[in-house]
């Protein structure tokens, strides 16, 4: 075997079909990725699909113009990817610590706005006097209001009816995909360390650069059929 | 073969996402002003899952270069999402007599 290998031209060894082996082994990676997140998917539809009756209005319980915010910054921290690699690809070290610094930055205001969504949805205590408030936890919905200064919440609130299921599939594919940007965070931070200790290549700047446009791609998915998509008239 | 794509138009790309991401935005709420037009639901779903998809397809395209691979490369993979979908029509019976 060893004698084969030796034998082989080395670029045969290190590249197949056009690209290294690293970067066939991250697609790989990708692949098997996207079918974890393509069974919770699958698993979102069919559940909602077959709950249409109780299914809550996504739109009234959740926040689309935070959540659209969000969206936007994680597509400008693939465009600073992008333009980081451009940067490695000239050797130019200056515009590619700048843009991956940059998209590091992208990635954590993500986070801090999930981290954010998820702290309100817990606490949510935004209503005037005799107003309805929710919280949104796993176990689903629960409703209470302001009576004499005091959130009916302190005894638990009212549980929306078979709002479990909504809790449960949005906290599983949200935060599914926010462990995703997390380790993109940690990949990107000991990339940029390497840079500026001089230990990098192209290759292993562009591999990076498909996790991060990977994760950002799989977002613009969730962030449709999660948020976007109404199955009813909503009034809210 | 590798060296004639350095340079795509990210800019471009990247005006398109947000225009196609706003114009997501606006579909979604269409269905609370425009009240109950006949399959309007129906609508704003196709609308919505077909720009996210156009969407993906950008940034697998243009930021992840798909479109300047060997076409024996993209075919291999590209072949998880073919699983993918049958993985959804597999469901669909699940769908239909749940």
């Amino acid at each position: 075997m060893s004698e084969a290998a030796a034998a082989a031209p080395p670029d045969i060894r290190k590249e197949v079909l056009g690209v290294t082996n690293g970067k066939m082994a991250m697609w790989i990676f990708l692949g098997s990725d996207g079918m974890s997140f393509m069974g919770l998917i699958a698993a979102y539809i069919v559940l909602r699909v077959n709950n249409l009756d109780i299914w809550p209005s996504p739109g009234k319980y959740l926040g689309i113009s935070l959540t659209a915010f969000n969206t936007f910054v994680l597509i400008c921290s693939s465009v600073t990817m992008v333009k980081a690699f451009e940067g490695a690809l000239a050797n130019d070290v200056a515009k590619l610590k700048k843009y991956l610094l940059l998209t590091i930055m992208g990635g954590a205001a993500f986070l801090g706005m999930q981290v954010y969504e998820y702290t309100h949805f817990f606490t949510n205590t935004h209503a005037a006097e005799g107003e309805t408030a929710f919280r949104l936890f796993l176990s689903g919905i629960w409703e209470g209001s302001l009576v004499n200064g005091h959130w009916e919440f302190e005894n638990g609130g009212t549980h929306v009816p078979r709002s479990t299921l909504f809790g449960s599939t949005f906290f599983v594919l949200t935060a599914f995909h926010g462990c995703h940007v997390f380790s993109g965070v940690v990949y990107l931070f000991f990339t940029y360390l390497g840079v500026c200790n001089g230990r990098w290549d192209k290759s292993r700047i562009e591999i990076l650069g498909l996790y991060w446009h990977f994760v950002d791609l799989v977002w613009i998915v969730i962030f449709t059929i999660v948020y976007l998509v109404e199955t009813e008239i909503g009034t809210g | 073969m590798s060296e004639d794509h350095k340079h795509p138009n990210y800019m471009l790309i990247w005006v398109i996402l947000l225009v196609l991401t706003v114009l997501e935005v606006a579909v979604a709420l269409a269905p609370r002003y425009l009240g109950d037009v006949d399959g309007i639901i129906t609508i704003t779903i196709v609308l919505l899952v077909g720009m996210a998809l156009v969407k993906a397809g950008l940034v697998a395209a243009y930021f992840m270069h798909l479109k300047f691979e060997q076409r024996n490369f993209v075919i291999i993979v590209s072949f998880p999402l073919v699983l993918a979908c049958v993985l959804v029509i597999l469901l669909l019976p699940d769908v239909a007599f749940g």
